[in-house]
């Protein structure tokens, strides 16, 4: 009887703010009742542990450059990736291009990371592991990709993501969007466990493998290294449920960096026990 | 980062491995000789039952929690990520005071008339950690130390 009075009541429109650019959107807590739950380390991560205490102090020695230097690097980086636009070549000095983001550079090139100024945080960590399996196979069935699938969760624990295909090749019967492989990516605790199986199980058992290629690496810090079917096999977590697997595959695992050049990536991965051929001298480049 | 796999399923790890040593052993097909042989053979069955493990394991039986549960579980969660942090933020102090004196002291070097420590490291070197560099574990390992070691 008292409803009347709502009769007329009208819906207020609320503005619709957008958040902040600054605003860092927080995973809501997950509790244990929930099926996305992670509980987070579950043991002593030896590789991190090891990084902290020996890893961290020697590479930021190595990796210092006096000012002179530093001044040279950055230059020569920024000349790479030149702006569109010259008057960007005054954006350090211009007070109202503060926090601008940087512009695309002209040519129609890719956008390369110009390294920031040095600091006791500039030394290089490594950041995340990708494994990544193709599977050839899965152009006759699809079905073979539950063999990488599988194959790559029990690695890593972590559960990969289907990689389609982008071009069509005639040749090989391979049409775009096609499923043709799998990766996953890998941070904090896994990776830090992937690393150890890694380096203490996996390498020092792969057969005629001297190290990973020196020339390895995409010119900013991240380097790839790939292992053949057989290496497959030597995981512990594979190793026991051998036969459980139809069918053994090759993967590559590309270990990326917050260095800036490859010679700072590869000299944090041979900390962490990770072999390279011994080439022709790679130059530091500065 | 989820990980429906702390949570123990209803299938458990030993039944699937009996599921799957059951399904290789009935693959059959044409032996390796015959003309037809195909390596990757498609008619596994093995396949099927990977696919029900990855797709199909029923959902978890999940923990009822009480409010006074959820408050427990919150505050270990808040004390741990404390603990953490200020952990992270101890080691960045300590960096920072030494990336102080690095510099302080390469400037220094800087003023010097001779430059040989700078050419020094700016020669053609490429500086790795050295190969045989052991990560520390828990335990001694189980060989004891090799007094025989020859670095190849």
């Amino acid at each position: 009887k008292q409803f009347h009075l709502y009769k007329h009541f009208h819906t207020f429109s609320v503005a619709h703010y957008e958040p902040h650019h600054s605003h860092i959107p927080q995973k809501p807590a997950n509790l244990p009742n929930s099926l996305d739950f992670y509980p987070g380390r579950s043991s002593m991560l030896r590789m991190e542990e090891y990084h902290h205490s020996t890893l961290a102090d020697d590479l930021m020695i190595l990796t210092y450059r006096d000012p002179e230097a530093e001044q040279k690097f950055i230059d020569k980086r920024k000349k790479k990736y030149l702006p569109l636009r010259k008057s960007v070549l005054t954006m350090d000095t211009n007070p109202y291009a503060k926090n601008r983001p940087r512009p695309k550079p002209r040519g129609n090139k890719n956008v390369g990371p110009v390294p920031p100024r040095q600091s006791h945080r500039t030394a290089p960590e490594l950041v995340k592991i990708v494994v990544h399996c193709m599977m050839k196979q899965s152009l006759l069935s699809k079905q073979h990709l539950l063999s990488g699938i599988m194959a790559l969760q029990c690695i890593t624990s972590e559960r990969p993501t289907i990689v389609y295909s982008r071009t069509d090749v005639s040749r090989w019967k391979l049409r775009k969007g096609m499923p043709i492989g799998c990766k996953v990516h890998i941070q904090g605790p896994p990776m830090y466990t992937f690393l150890d199986k890694l380096t203490e199980i996996v390498l020092p058992r792969l057969r005629e493998w001297q190290g990973v290629s020196i020339s390895s690496g995409d010119q900013n810090g991240n380097i790839t290294m790939g292992f053949p079917p057989s290496a497959l096999s030597l995981f512990p977590d594979i190793e026991s449920n051998y036969d459980m697997f139809p069918m053994m595959t090759g993967f590559h695992v590309v270990f990326h960096t917050t260095a800036y050049t490859d010679y700072e990536g590869r000299a944090l991965l041979s900390g962490f026990q990770i072999p390279f051929t011994p080439g022709k001298k790679i130059n530091r480049t500065f | 980062m989820s990980s429906p796999f702390n949570i123990r399923p209803k299938f458990s790890t030993v039944a699937i491995r009996n599921l799957l040593a059951r399904a290789a052993k009935k693959s059959g097909g044409p032996p390796p000789g015959t003309p037809g042989y195909q390596s990757s053979n498609i008619t596994d069955t093995r396949y099927q039952v990977i696919k029900r493990i990855l797709y199909e394991t029923p959902k978890p039986e999940l923990p009822p929690m009480t409010e006074e549960d959820i408050e427990r579980h919150k505050t270990i969660e808040r004390a741990w990520k404390l603990f953490m942090r200020n952990q992270r933020e101890k080691r960045d102090a300590e960096m920072a005071a030494k990336y102080r004196m690095l510099d302080k002291a390469n400037r220094e070097l800087e003023k010097l008339p001779s430059r040989l420590f700078v050419q020094a490291q700016m020669g053609n070197k490429t500086t790795l950690f050295p190969k045989q560099m052991k990560v520390p574990t828990e335990t001694p390992p189980l060989k004891g130390w090799n007094n025989d070691f020859k670095s190849s």
